[in-house]
């Protein structure tokens, strides 16, 4: 049955709307990276609200040509960069590129270029976009799908990592968590391994050199979201 | 006075520790049965259509759910206190109340509703007194919520740094652990609520046990969630809370609504099902041996009698149950939902086959009564079908079902005489009359929810298990076929079983068959 898009129109619509209400507050100059946060948030829980109806119509790329533009933070008009981009294949999807600024908010990278200027250009840029060539582009949250829906996508991440893992070790394909922390009875036999191997881990400052592994993962402990009392457990989860 | 006060010490050890141990063995016990009154007899007989639960016999009883209904406005004291840890946070909480009592108007509630619907000016006293003294990050998560409608929280509140995905963990971990109405976490809740009625509002709760009740509020605060002691505080605390609650509580049905359905949406379902893998197999010989066997026995009985009602009933109903057992392994049926009707079909065969035979020295003539009132129902389908006729693409076919009908007799002849088998036993009735009713009251009852589409049978094959803790453990349409259901076919086998022993009663199989297959009466 041929595939037809169902909601996506509708939600460019909408997000076009939504960035369009923003443009007096963006252009406004005194525009601060709160404000900034503020609407990008806005933008992600406007995406969170509708991923029933975009992953709905994801189906209709499935028997298309269709490319991503991802990566960059934003496809220039001005430089007319998307002719290039439309020139290929049937459909074309861009990330969504206001998400990108939620990573950016931080302290420690606030200070590393002025944020406010590109993502203003980059305001600009996605509402000329919406306004002028709907018709030829969607703009998706490919990072938000890839993320949260690609389940093969993590499996085969898992795959890998174990795979590597195996191969660190020695030993037989390790398929899981579990059998992982069966192999090895103490944190020791671990370093011992990784000693013989001449493979150093969770070295993040000049210190950390002269700790055991057990130190270490007491040392950065904080970095795994949850408490794990077991020492192989906490291995993995760091090194993952 | 030492030895008399080491004695003393030493049997009230003592005490404690027999009153430790008579209370654990009553709580297993408890943990043991989910409730004290769950089994039939403890359910009267159903009156004007109701199946009345053992409370509601006693008074029809208004529950609420604290999770859905009141959770929502006390979300923001249950960040506090997971924010800073339990007993720092009432120490937090007592200053915020002490300031509460100071302030320009008299707050009435600790409810997110009341406080939202207050004006700005008192909004802003209040949030100005909880920022003296709490982290304003501590609130940062509810702005995912309220946000555009409730413009002054959340110009207090809102602080950039944590991202929406980071918001909803925290509101997750924080309903996960403060909205079940008796987990620890929501007793701390209510403990805050009572405090500010206590202490602020000065709402005085009578109660004939004064002193045990303000013993544990006074220590509920003090002690640790994990000593004994708490086990005589938090019933305390419920209990208190419980019964003040309808004095003090207003539901807001559009502040929870407002609630509930932003998390809904801003939140991904984290959808949950299991999937049955069979363990039970089957003899492969089995259904190719039966069928060996009923050939036998027709060979054997065919030319007996033109036309021996008894045996076609008999083995033409066994040969229906053998097509739809065949049809359930061929097919791959077993954790299917068509699987369960097959159970269900093969059992009302059994039953209805067990009841005639009961009945036979009775009514001698009732194995043919049985086939005529079967072709009856076809009747009565073909002369409503006639004034329709509008059966051109459809599987029903008029033309096959008059064959039928007609065969034997002109069906200007045929009366349809529902006496003997609808109208005077239903087939629960006749489960008991042939000792079956075991087998009705579980089995047939359970498969009959999937033959009329009832909601448990839907529930259970067709729906998912969202276990977000913010989607209030709604399911979700199975719409991707996910799901299969426990294999069926080991209690098939066993039904089908106890028909070939019936069968054998009347037609003998071979020794060698009975005993392969363990077939054997009672």
């Amino acid at each position: 049955m041929t595939k037809n898009i169902t909601y996506l129109n509708d939600l460019q619509n909408e997000y076009f709307n939504l960035i369009k209400s923003k443009r007096d507050i963006i252009f406004s100059g005194d525009l601060s990276l709160i404000e900034i946060s503020k609407i990008v948030e806005e933008i992600d829980i406007f995406w969170r609200k509708n991923r029933d109806k975009f992953l709905f119509d994801l189906d209709y790329f499935t028997d298309k040509e269709t490319l991503f533009l991802a990566g960059s933070m934003y496809l220039d008009l001005e430089d007319n960069k998307h002719y290039y981009f439309k020139t290929f294949g049937q459909e074309h999807i861009i990330n969504e590129p206001l998400l990108k600024f939620r990573n950016v908010l931080n302290d420690t990278v606030q200070d590393s270029f002025d944020i406010i200027s590109v993502f203003k250009r980059s305001f600009k840029n996605t509402l000329k976009l919406l306004e002028n060539y709907d018709s030829y582009f969607y703009i998706l949250p490919l990072d938000y799908i890839i993320s949260v829906y690609n389940e093969e996508l993590i499996k085969l991440q898992n795959k890998i990592f174990y795979q590597l893992l195996a191969s660190i070790f020695d030993c037989d394909e390790m398929l899981s968590l579990h059998s992982f922390i069966e192999k090895f009875n103490s944190i020791e036999e671990i370093e011992n391994i990784l000693i013989e191997k001449d493979i150093d881990l969770f070295e993040f400052d000049e210190e950390d050199n002269r700790l055991s592994l057990k130190e270490k993962l007491d040392k950065y402990e904080n970095r795994i979201p949850f408490d794990i009392d077991d020492y192989s457990t906490r291995f993995l989860c760091l090194l993952l | 006075m030492l030895g008399d006060m080491q004695f003393h010490v030493y049997s009230k050890s003592l005490q404690l520790l027999l009153q430790k141990i008579i209370i654990l063995i009553y709580l297993k016990f408890i943990v043991m049965r989910k409730h004290p009154y769950d089994k039939l007899k403890d359910h009267h007989q159903p009156k004007n259509g109701i199946l009345k639960s053992p409370i509601n016999q006693v008074a029809d009883i208004t529950t609420y759910s604290w999770m859905k209904e009141c959770f929502p406005d006390f979300i923001w004291i249950a960040l506090i206190i997971d924010y800073y840890g339990r007993r720092p946070a009432f120490v937090i909480l007592s200053f915020i109340f002490n300031d509460i009592k100071n302030m320009s108007f008299e707050l009435k509630s600790l409810q997110l509703s009341y406080i939202f619907s207050l004006d700005k000016e008192k909004q802003e006293e209040f949030y100005k007194i909880l920022l003296k003294h709490i982290n304003p990050e501590v609130f940062n998560p509810l702005t995912i919520v309220f946000n555009n409608h409730h413009e002054v929280f959340f110009k207090y509140f809102y602080s950039g740094g944590m991202s929406v995905e980071e918001k909803l963990m925290i509101l997750e971990f924080i309903t996960d652990n403060y909205a079940h109405n008796k987990s620890d976490g929501a007793t701390d809740v209510q403990y805050v609520i009572l405090t500010f009625y206590i202490c602020i509002r000065q709402i005085i709760h009578t109660t004939n046990n004064v002193k045990s009740v303000f013993e544990g509020l006074y220590y509920y605060q003090k002690t640790n969630h994990e000593e004994f002691e708490m086990r005589r505080y938090r019933p305390t605390v419920r209990s208190m809370f419980g019964s003040v609650q309808y004095m003090i509580y207003k539901h807001d049905l559009e502040f929870i609504k407002l609630f509930w359905k932003e998390l809904l949406e801003i939140g991904d379902c984290n959808l949950k099902y299991g999937i049955y893998t069979n363990e039970y197999s089957m003899d492969e010989d089995f259904i190719e041996d039966i069928k060996v066997e009923f050939q036998k026995l027709i060979i054997d009985n065919i030319h007996s009698e033109l036309e021996d009602s008894k045996f076609n009933v008999i083995m033409g109903s066994s040969v229906y149950a053998l097509k739809i057992f065949n049809e359930l392994v061929d097919c791959n049926l077993r954790n299917k939902v068509m699987g369960r009707l097959s159970l269900r079909i093969i059992i009302e065969i059994y039953i209805m086959l067990k009841f005639i035979n009961k009945k036979e020295d009775e009514k001698p003539d009732l194995w043919e009564k049985y086939q005529e009132y079967g072709l009856g129902k076809y009747k009565i389908i073909l002369i409503k079908a006639r004034e329709i006729d509008e059966f051109e693409n459809s599987h029903l076919n008029t033309e096959l079902i008059d064959l039928v009908v007609n065969e034997q007799i002109d069906e200007m002849f045929q009366n349809v005489d529902f006496r003997y088998f609808e109208n005077n036993t239903n087939m629960r009735d006749k489960a008991i009359e042939v000792n079956e009713k075991e087998l009705f009251d579980f089995y047939y009852d359970y498969e009959s929810s999937y033959a009329h589409g009832l909601w448990g049978a839907i529930r259970e094959s067709s729906m998912l298990k969202c276990t977000n803790p913010l989607h209030l453990g709604h399911n979700v349409p199975d719409a991707n076929l996910n799901k299969n259901l426990a294999d069926v076919l080991p209690d098939v086998v066993m039904v089908f079983k106890k028909l070939l022993m019936f069968i054998n009663e009347n037609y003998p199989l071979s020794e060698e068959f009975l005993s392969k297959y363990g077939v054997k009466n009672d």
